[in-house]
């Protein structure tokens, strides 16, 4: 805020002295004119007032001499003298001169230095001499009635009258202009006052009224009289002018502030003449110092605490700037943190003032704190190191689904090239013939829920073929947990795949023969059951036993009965439908599933070529053997519900009565028969010896 | 008398020098007085010139008389005549105060001392100034007069008024010593008239006016004397003869007889030569290093018809200025 100037002179006072001087001089030329023109008038009365005294006198005094009435016109002397306050009149009377014997007797009044007047009888030297200081003197002749000349009178002024009525006419004067300049400066004073300091020390009053910053909380008041609505309206102007740059000016400072406390910035300002360095707190904190453990604060601060290698870099931008090879300088260099680790710092400026040999001056700038981004960018450039040299494939998804990025694992497995990925929608890496809706679902709802998908999924090639990969798909979220992209990290599982689908030919296939064995049947057979009772058809299942095998086994050694098995099982194959399952249990023992029959009648022709084409002749090494088969067979459902494995029972027991019967026929289970089949299942265990027994 | 007077001024051109040569002593022979009149020609100026040359004979004097036939400039000549005869008083009875004023100027730059007997001066450079006491005069004619139309039956009566010039102090104190007792015993003023050529016409005139304006009117006041036949005339041929009185300030020589004969109820008598034995006696104590009053006034005499053979020695002397034989 501008200093008050409390000493300075005061407007008013020096205004009225003005005006006062102003009047004074003014009235004072006035006072000489009228000084000067009362002189005039004054004389031009005495001059006039004795030329009336004379031409009364002249013509008054002739009778009274005519009559020699001397007392009587000295009485007239007398009076007029005084009534005019003539300096002197003298009479000279011829008439009276006669009788006295002399020229003339004379009369006069002379008036004294205390205004008194004497008579005056002759003119003797001390009258002379007082006659001669007068200041003005005329005479008349007096005429008598018959014209005679009876005598002459002189009328005297002296100046005494002119002085003290010029004395008088100033004083009157100077007293007319003290009261006029008195009054006229007390009306100036108050009407200045009045009108124009009490609107001044409004406007004053007004704008001392202000706030911390010296600016006037309320405006100036409005005025009546129009130069000061001027003058306040351009106050009030200013002001809002100045309001509003400050307001401006505390935006852009809070915006400043925002900016540096946003952004985490030190600020630094450095006279590079004379190496002078200020830092805000941040600066330091940086380094986890405060300033005043950073005290004395230069240069040199930086400088110690600067790599050196940094520092050495830091000089040679500052230098090609200072050159004005560079616009601003920049550099990004470590300091010692208070911890003793190495901080990394954006340091950035410019020089804003040069003195007059194009030197720099003055240098501002800021430090940021870029540590964090460092690590970001080293973790940032292994990630890169991953995605490039990783042998998965990585896809990165945006939110929406559209591909960004693929590596080179992805083009080598898909043998698509990048471009051609790239801005895809995420469906162009499923194949959609492997999987469903359902697929789909599960994997966004998972990913949604989650955050991550992992599973099996075929992924198309670009020569159209599709390959199986064990899939991970993550989803990237930011601060506010929504999802940015996704991450989709895929590997070949082909191999994985043939080695499993060869380690379940194993579990659930016979070896010899290629048919799916017991485990596999189990698995269709409770399939198959189940199908039938949705469906509301019939299943037969067919417990099946070569007649005959080991006599050729022992005839023709294991191979030979292997191949036997091996043929048969091919026969069975071709002669069964597709629906139909046919699989060995071990040695010589098959069981066949028909599904999908429509009464348990239907089997029958089905089992009819199933034993024809068993019994055929086959070729053993030259040598064409022949075998049949006993066939038992049991339908589902029934009027109980039963599980799979007594149905499996139930056919067993069923073959033993064809074999029992006589082999190379197809008996069915009899519900009658169950109850002593029943009671021969007690133990299953001792059901299953009864039955190699039989064999 | 009158007639004697004016004819031995008349041979006389200028000055009168009456030099009593009997009975004056060598120291008195060297002093010598003059006494400025305005008009022998008048009696009582002649009386009192008597009065003075009478008195000044009794103490030695020689008196210079200087009459100026009432003409301003034979006063002034003779003032300065009498200045340069080197007189060591000058008396005067001037001619109006105003010309007295010159005359005691003129004398006072000689350095001789003036005793104004009557008339008075505009001026106070005397030694004394001796008057008629006028308004005690007025004041008891005033009452004679009363009387006079108490006795007449007449009180309801009017008096009117025939007065010198009022301008004069001696005309105002007559005028105000009668009024007041007028006044004082109910007597109505008819009016007043004043003099200005002081002739026989002037009076008849204003005296037939005053008969004629006041039918009431039951007496005249006449405040000089010479002109009292006018206004005995102006009521005789008014027909109011006996019903309408006279009284006069001063005297003649005949107001005794007519005094005596009614034709006057009375008269108040000034005494000239009283006064001009005064003017000299008064002089004669100045040069003698006495002191003197400034004003002296003399009594005038009121005299009727009751106290007129009481008074008649001092009138025949004291205003008419007859000494007895001897004197």
């Amino acid at each position: 805020m501008a200093a008050t100037n409390q000493g300075g002179p005061s407007l008013l006072t020096r205004t009225t002295l003005i005006v006062v001087a102003v009047i004074l001089v003014v009235f004072a030329f006035h006072a000489l004119y009228v000084y000067t023109s009362e002189r005039s008038e004054i004389i031009d009365d005495i001059e006039l007032d004795v030329a009336e005294s004379l031409k009364r006198l002249s013509k008054s005094l002739g009778p009274f001499i005519e009559s020699y009435a001397v007392n009587e016109y000295e009485s007239l002397v007398t009076t007029e003298a005084a009534l005019k306050r003539h300096f002197a009149v003298i009479v000279e009377d011829f008439e009276m001169g006669e009788i006295l014997g002399q020229p003339y007797y004379l009369f006069g009044q002379l008036r004294q230095g205390d205004g008194q007047y004497v008579d005056v009888q002759a003119r003797d030297t001390s009258v002379t001499e007082q006659l001669d200081q007068a200041f003005y003197a005329g005479s008349a002749p007096i005429i008598g009635s018959s014209g005679k000349v009876l005598g002459e009178v002189w009328v005297y002024a002296s100046d005494d009258i002119l002085v003290k009525k010029l004395d008088r006419a100033l004083l009157e004067e100077l007293f007319t202009v003290l009261v006029l300049a008195g009054i006229l400066s007390l009306l100036l004073t108050a009407v200045l006052r009045r009108y124009f300091f009490n609107s001044i020390l409004g406007i004053d009053a007004a704008l001392k009224n202000s706030d911390q910053e010296g600016i006037p909380k309320a405006p100036v008041p409005s005025f009546r009289y129009r130069e000061l609505a001027v003058l306040s309206n351009g106050i009030n102007t200013m002001l809002d002018s100045i309001k509003g740059s400050r307001e401006n000016l505390k935006i852009e400072r809070r915006r400043l502030r925002n900016t540096i406390i946003g952004t985490r910035s030190g600020i630094w300002e450095w006279n590079v003449q004379t190496g002078e360095t200020v830092f805000n707190e941040r600066w330091a904190e940086i380094l986890g110092y405060s300033l005043e453990e950073l005290a004395p604060i230069s240069i040199e601060t930086w400088m110690t605490l600067a790599h050196p290698e940094d520092l050495q870099r830091s000089s040679e931008l500052l230098d090609k700037h200072f050159r004005g090879e560079l616009d601003y300088y920049e550099c990004e260099a470590r300091m010692r943190h208070k911890n003793g680790h190495w901080v990394w710092i954006l340091d950035r400026g410019s020089v804003q003032s040069w003195d007059e040999h194009g030197r720099p001056l003055v240098m501002y700038g800021t430090h940021q704190d870029i540590t964090e981004r460092k690590q970001a960018e080293a973790s940032l450039s292994m990630a890169a190191g991953v995605f490039r040299h990783a042998r998965e494939g990585i896809v990165l998804t945006s939110a929406g689904g559209i591909i960004l990025d693929v590596n080179s694992a992805f083009c080598t497995l898909t043998g698509y090239a990048r471009s051609e990925a790239v801005d895809q929608n995420y469906e162009f890496m499923l194949a959609s013939d492997h999987h469903n809706q359902d697929f789909r679902k599960q994997v966004l709802s998972s990913l949604e829920n989650e955050g991550v998908w992992s599973g099996e999924c075929w992924i198309p090639c670009r020569n159209g073929s599709v390959f199986p990969t064990l899939m991970t798909i993550a989803a990237v979220s930011n601060n506010d947990n929504a999802i940015e992209h996704y991450v989709t990290l895929f590997a070949d599982i082909s191999h994985l795949k043939q080695n499993e689908e060869q380690l379940r030919q194993i579990a659930h296939y016979d070896a010899l023969t290629g048919l799916p064995n017991r485990l596999l049947l189990s698995e269709r057979l409770r399939h198959a059951v189940s199908t039938t009772r949705r469906h509301g058809d019939v299943l037969a299942v067919v417990f099946m036993d070569l007649d005959g095998f080991k006599a050729i086994n022992d005839t023709y050694g294991h191979a030979s009965g292997d191949e036997l098995l091996i043929v048969l099982a091919r026969r069975m194959q071709t002669t069964l439908r597709e629906c139909d399952t046919v699989a060995r249990l071990g040695g010589d023992e098959f069981v066949v599933l028909l599904p999908e029959l429509s009464s348990g009648t239907d089997c029958k022709p089905i089992l009819t070529r199933l034993l024809a084409a068993l019994s055929a002749p086959v070729d053993l090494a030259g040598h064409s053997v022949h075998v049949s088969a006993s066939l038992g067979v049991t339908l589902y459902p029934q009027a109980q519900d039963i599980d799979a494995d007594i149905l499996l029972r139930q056919a067993d027991i069923a073959m033993y009565q064809a074999k029992q019967r006589g082999k190379n026929q197809v008996r069915f289970f009899n519900g009658m028969d169950g109850s002593a089949f029943n009671s021969r299942l007690v133990p299953p265990a001792s059901s299953d010896q009864s039955e190699k027994q039989l064999d | 008398m009158k007639l004697h007077i004016r004819r031995v001024i008349r041979t006389v051109s200028i000055v009168f020098v009456m030099v009593t040569m009997l009975g004056f002593d060598v120291e008195a022979q060297e002093k010598r007085l003059a006494y400025l009149v305005s008009d022998l020609r008048i009696p009582f100026w002649s009386i009192m010139a008597r009065g003075i040359t009478h008195k000044a004979d009794q103490l030695g004097y020689q008196v210079l008389v200087y009459s100026a036939e009432n003409v301003a400039r034979n006063e002034l000549a003779y003032t300065i005549s009498a200045i340069e005869e080197g007189v060591d008083g000058i008396l005067i009875s001037p001619t109006n105060s105003s010309a007295a004023a010159t005359i005691l100027k003129l004398a006072e730059r000689a350095n001789i001392p003036v005793v104004i007997s009557d008339i008075g001066a505009k001026a106070d450079n005397y030694v004394s100034y001796i008057e008629s006491d006028n308004f005690q005069g007025a004041y008891d004619l005033g009452k004679m007069l009363a009387q006079a139309l108490h006795n007449n039956g007449w009180m309801k009566g009017s008096v009117g008024i025939i007065a010198i010039p009022q301008k004069r102090a001696n005309g105002k104190a007559r005028t105000e010593g009668f009024l007041q007792a007028l006044e004082e015993h109910g007597v109505k003023s008819a009016g007043l008239y004043q003099q200005s050529d002081f002739s026989y016409r002037e009076t008849y005139e204003f005296t037939r006016r005053l008969i004629e304006d006041n039918p009431t009117l039951r007496a005249v006041w006449l405040q000089g004397s010479d002109r009292y036949q006018g206004a005995l005339d102006a009521i005789s041929e008014a027909g109011k003869s006996g019903e309408i009185l006279l009284i006069c300030f001063d005297a003649e020589p005949e107001f005794v007889n007519m005094i005596d004969q009614g034709t006057l109820v009375g008269a108040g008598m000034q005494q000239p030569f009283l006064m001009g034995e005064k003017a000299v006696e008064t002089m004669h104590r100045h040069l003698a290093g006495q002191t003197v009053d400034k004003l002296q006034q003399l009594p005038v005499l009121t005299v009727s018809e009751d106290n007129l053979q009481q008074l008649l020695p001092v009138i025949h002397r004291n205003v008419l200025g007859k000494l007895p034989e001897g004197n």
